[in-house]
């Protein structure tokens, strides 16, 4: 079972609009009605397509934009001028919760207009949106086409296959059947299996190595020696083998073996990281006054390799990709319908590589698949200066 | 590096008991490098061997089941018939006790034996491997050594010359080359070039080698050989050349950035010696490492495009290997590229001590 | 200095670098005439155009900056005039180095880390046509003992091998290899403990005094200025504001700006019990203050400061400052001083 869901739902959208009267609610109290009506329309959005989980989301992000905007003048200790005898230091819960709001609001708005200012980024971003969008809200639109259709064969045609026409835009396959709707269909299963298996593997790869550089001793040498061992053995063919052995029923398991493998590369580049981090000054005085482990990996180590992680995850999302349309496109892992993937490998099986009218059925996902990576790639340049604050500050 | 430390044989040593020197040789070489990753690398070899030895045989079917499961589709045998075809035909024991199974082949290994194929005739794991491997390290060597050379000198022009619209062309090339998985431009090639336009004819540059022209070193040979491997390398150029040209291209601007690039140019000396010399030197050394982790991989090659192209090499014969269930090859197969992985880290890390002056006295 | 040949000629020299915020002044307007034998001292603070000037000498500015306007007169050896600008590729090439040769801020860079001393030493010498390896041997071992280092060992290490003030020495050394005319030390000392300065700066007057060179020597550090300057000039925001022979300078300073160093130098204040630095932070040099530029910082600013920008003007014998208020400055100065010596005859008494 993943747990990303990413279908238009009625109880979504509900849970969504639910979720976005908090930033309406807040925006109308504090006289920021339009911003409160976006963040209505985002978070809408946003369970409609996640269900509970990007309601809430976009719930916490769009209010604290909202209190950003309303808070934007208020007298904060820490940032503002103001002598220390001015400032009011008894701050109620409620308060505190507003200020901590209205920071994070700040930095989002910051990250946005960072994100808008790469142009590569930006337009890798809108790439990745549009492949989200067409899997999510596609399906409302497009009916899926999933029977044989003898009738669609042309007079003289030897097979169904059929070049795009203005009926089906891009053709019909080996069934007859719409690759339209096939693609609408079809690149769900793959782009969640995917980001869940990045999400994972970064997981690991973040705290297996923050352990072992803290801990440090005999743990790292283990966790090392793991690490090296697996990097060892060549990826793909591992995956080969692993995958024939545990034939999946769940897309699921695919994005845990995924992680299992690929954890040791950002591994590493973690550890080494925070090693090197582990000597710098704030880092040391966290350990001397005996912070615990977790608040000094969290607060003080984590946020410095932020940058770093985040645009190793979406590496990881585009390997794990790659990885799972390998793996269907050699036919070990169960077909499913419909599935970018399992359209080239029964486009090719269908000798559709031969047959210039079905050059679609595999053109189609390819090129799909090529721009999705290609999105991801330039993302990350924005990734990169929203998370980098010193190119953020345009220095 | 490898120096081991001996005792000046001149020098008078107090008590000189054999079991004291012994013991300090004994250090010495535990401390040289060399020892130390041999042993290291015999150690990762003896695990992975042994990892993938139980997870083979863990996988579902065995290779009789898998044969019998053929004759039984194929010839539309009943299971019996096909049981009693398929047992003359292997050699292979599927309810011998794992342990059994496990130290013969190890006693095997130990000697330099990696085993008898189960199901292509009993031939020699190492004389398939040597057969198939030569395929992949062509075509898989090739593409490296094609991308990598582009990679560095376009991507030193490209920091060269940053900013221009050479730079910005290529910086695009080299994103689309290092975002579109290998697969993906395989079959463009395929579909676009060979079906849609008809630039070439497909039948012509799949495979190996045409099969009428007879082996040897005559022109007509290698000029198939060069044909057929054309696809799969420059799948494999395009695939790879991006990520060499954007890691050159920073590699290279940090380095200009240098204060001793600006006093070479202040001490007057010729553009050429600067590039060769101290941008080209410097600039590549982060590179190796990558190289020999490239070189590590090549045997594991691109199982993906050996198969879209139908080239014999090791990765697809893997892939079909492990379809077979054909235990003792796969994991010769693994033992061979796993130990190229091994060997090239060690290899690389001896070449870094060789370029780069300040990692060979640091060297433990 | 009068009189004596001159050998380096810098007139009206402006120097822009072009940055994502726009056209940044880094040098504007800078004149002034290197005589032969004579070390100039560059003083100023950090940001101030003192190594974009120097860079600018020898065109070895980055890509982005330009050298707006400006003249720059070399005499090389036999007498003969060279515009440094107007220098090509080739030409420019043999210039560097035998003619003007610079040691650079943060020598712990300079050198390249994978090719051997010795190789450098080569490098160079081929570069300029000697290609009798013996002789360039020779002739390194003898600078490397002039510049006190070990020769043999230095001449075969890698630079990774060498301490930072032996690469320093090391740098020095490779500067006079081909005999140049003009050196220019850019901060040759900063980076190193106090030691390894004082040594440094023994050996550099040692081998002033010869081999003759003359030399730009850049510092932050006044004292080391005085102890080796026959004039200093002093440089804020990209213009020299004010330069004269070592001891006008450091005794009756003219410019608010330079009196303004004098203050916060350590060393030439004794007794003093608190530093007064100079108030304010040097100004945005993509848009500097109209008039004079230091006004803002300035306590001796009038109305007129603001607008007009003061011109240069012979205050003395070889004494050039941009000041309005040049003759208050002066007598603040002088003040200044008497009060400092006091206070410190009071503390010893
Ligand atoms: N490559 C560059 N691009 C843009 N601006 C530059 C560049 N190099 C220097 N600058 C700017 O030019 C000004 C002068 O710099 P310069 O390095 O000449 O100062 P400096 O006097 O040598 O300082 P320091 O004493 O710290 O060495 C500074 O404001 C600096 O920000
Ligand atoms: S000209 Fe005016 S502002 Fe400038 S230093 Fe002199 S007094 Fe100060
Ligand atoms: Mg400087």
């Amino acid at each position: 079972m993943g747990f990303l869901i990413a279908v238009a739902t009625i109880p979504g959208l509900i849970i969504g609009i639910l979720c976005g009267l908090v930033p309406l609610g807040i925006g109308l109290r504090y006289q920021q009605l339009s911003w409160g009506i976006v963040g209505l329309v985002l978070c809408a959005l946003a369970g409609f397509s996640f269900s509970l989980i990007g309601g809430f989301i976009l719930l916490v992000l769009t209010t604290a934009v909202v209190i950003s905007y309303a808070f934007v003048d208020r007298e904060d200790p820490f940032t503002s001028r103001a002598s220390i005898e001015a400032v009011n230091f008894e701050e109620s819960q409620l308060e505190f919760l507003m200020r901590q709001m209205a920071a994070l609001g700040r930095t989002i708005r910051q990250s946005v207009r960072a994100l808008i200012r790469n142009k590569a980024g930006f337009l890798g971003f809108l790439g990745i949106l549009f492949f989200v969008g067409i899997s999510v809200f596609g399906p409302l639109f497009v009916e899926y086409d999933g029977d044989t259709h003898v009738e669609r064969l042309q007079p003289g045609a030897r097979t169904l296959f059929q070049k795009p026409s203005s009926e089906f835009i891009l053709g019909l396959d080996w069934k007859g059947r719409d690759i339209f709707s096939h693609m609408v269909h079809g690149g769900q299963n793959l782009i969640i299996t995917s980001i869940e298996a990045g999400l994972i593997a970064t997981l690991v790869a973040v705290v297996v190595g923050a352990m072992a550089a803290m801990i440090g001793g005999v743990v790292d040498q283990i966790l090392s020696a793991i690490a090296n061992f697996i990097l060892t053995i060549p990826q793909f063919p591992l995956l080969l083998v692993l995958a024939s052995i545990l034939s999946f029923s769940n897309r699921f398991y695919l994005a845990l073996l995924f992680a299992a493998l690929s954890w040791p590369a950002l591994m590493r580049a973690v550890r080494a990281q925070v090693l090197s981090l582990r000597e710098r000054d704030y880092v040391q005085a966290a350990v001397a006054l005996d912070l615990g482990l977790p608040h000094i990996i969290i607060r003080e180590v984590l946020p410095n390799l932020m940058s770093y992680i985040v645009v190793n995850m979406i590496f990881s999302i585009r390997s794990a990709m790659y990885y799972i349309v390998g793996l269907v496109f050699l036919g070990l892992v169960p077909l499913e319908e419909p599935d970018w993937g399992v359209m080239i490998y029964v486009g090719r099986q269908q000798g559709a590589i031969f047959n210039s009218d079905g050059a679609s059925m595999i053109l189609s996902p390819v090129i799909a698949i090529a721009l999705f990576q290609l999105s991801l790639i330039l993302f990350t340049r924005s990734l990169e200066e929203v998370f980098n604050p010193r190119l953020r500050s345009g220095l | 590096m490898g120096v081991i430390p001996f005792r000046r044989t001149d020098q008078p040593v107090s008590q000189p008991s054999l079991w004291s020197l012994s013991k300090k040789l004994l250090r010495a070489v535990y401390r040289s490098y060399i020892f130390r990753v041999t042993v290291q690398g015999i150690l990762t070899l003896w695990v992975v061997t042994t990892c993938t030895f139980y997870m083979i045989r863990k996988m579902p079917n065995n290779p009789i089941e898998v044969k019998i499961d053929e004759f039984q589709t194929k010839q539309n045998l009943t299971y019996e018939e096909a049981r009693s075809k398929v047992a003359g035909l292997f050699d292979y024991d599927p309810d011998a006790p794992f342990i059994e199974q496990y130290t013969d082949y190890m006693g095997n290994l130990v000697q330099g034996d990696l085993g008898r194929s189960i199901t292509t005739g009993r031939t020699p794991v190492s004389q398939q491997i040597a057969k198939y491997l030569p395929w992949t390290l062509f075509a898989v060597g090739l593409g490296l050594l094609i991308s990598f050379v582009i990679g560095m000198i376009v991507g030193a022009a490209m920091a060269y010359w940053r900013g221009t619209v050479f730079d910005n062309v290529m910086t695009a090339f080299a994103s689309i080359s290092y975002g579109i998985p290998d697969f993906v431009i395989a079959f463009m090639i395929l579909l676009i070039g060979g079906i849609q336009l008809e630039l070439f004819q497909v039948g012509d540059y799949i495979g190996s080698v045409d099969p009428e022209i007879k082996a040897g070193l005559n022109p007509e040979y290698i000029r198939s050989l060069l044909q057929h491997v054309l696809l799969p390398v420059t799948t494999y150029v395009l695939a790879s050349v991006g990520g060499w040209m954007l890691t050159m291209k920073s590699s290279t601007i940090s380095t200009l950035g240098e204060d001793y690039i600006t006093v070479a140019h202040a001490r007057g000396l010729s553009q050429r010696r600067i590039l060769f010399g101290y941008v080209g030197r410097n600039a590549m050394l982060p590179l190796m490492t990558r190289l020999a982790i490239s070189v590590g991989f090549v045997l594991s090659g691109s199982i993906i495009i050996e198969y879209i192209f139908i080239y014999p090499g090791l990765g697809k014969y893997l892939f079909e290997m492990t379809g077979k269930r054909d235990y003792t090859t796969i994991q010769g197969i693994f033992l061979v590229t796993s130990a190229a992985v091994v060997i090239s880290n060690i290899l690389a890390d001896l070449l870094y001590g060789v370029l780069d002056p300040r990692v060979r006295v640091g060297s433990k | 200095m009068a009189g004596k040949e001159v050998v380096l000629s810098v007139q009206d020299l402006s120097i822009t670098y072009l940055t994502r915020r726009g056209r940044l002044q880094a040098v504007s307007h800078a004149s002034f005439d290197l005589h032969r034998g004579e070390t100039l001292a560059l003083i100023g603070e950090s940001g101030c155009g003192k190594s974009t000037l120097n860079f600018g000498l020898m065109r070895l500015l980055p890509k982005n900056a330009n050298t707006d306007t400006g003249k720059i007169v070399y005499t090389d050896q036999a007498g003969q005039k060279i515009d440094v600008l107007a220098l090509n590729t080739r030409a420019l090439r043999k210039f560097r180095w035998s003619e003007c040769a610079m040691v650079f801020q943060g020598a712990q860079n300079s050198l390249n880390p994978v090719i051997h001393v010795r190789d450098m030493i080569y490098d160079t010498a081929k570069a300029h046509g000697l290609n009798n390896r013996g002789e360039v041997r020779e002739r390194a071992l003898e600078l490397f003992r002039k510049v006190r280092l070990d020769p043999e060992r230095v001449f075969n290490s890698y630079p990774h091998e060498l301490s930072g003030g032996m690469r320093q020495r090391v740098l020095i050394a490779l500067g006079l290899l081909l005999n140049p005319q003009v050196v220019i030390f850019d901060e040759p000392t900063t980076a190193l403990d106090i030691l390894t300065q004082r040594s440094i700066l023994n050996v550099l007057r040692d081998l002033k005094e010869e081999l003759g060179f003359s030399s730009i020597f850049i510092s932050h550090d006044l004292a080391v200025a005085a102890e080796i300057a026959d004039t200093v000039a002093t440089m804020y925001a990209g213009e020299i504001v004010e330069m004269g022979p070592v001891n006008d300078i450091f005794y009756e300073p003219r410019h608010a700006y330079t009196l303004g160093l004098m203050e916060a130098s350590p060393r030439l204040s004794v007794g003093r019990e608190e530093l007064d630095g100079i108030p304010g932070s040097p100004p945005d040099l993509v848009e500097p203050p109209t008039g004079c530029k230091f006004h803002i910082r300035c306590p001796f600013a009038i109305e007129t400061c603001k607008t007009t920008p003061p011109p240069l003007e012979q205050a003395s014998m070889g004494h050039i400052v941009a000041c309005y208020k040049s003759s208050e400055v002066l007598e603040k100065g002088k003040e200044l001083r008497s009060i400092s010596s006091t206070a410190r005859v009071a503390r010893l008494s």
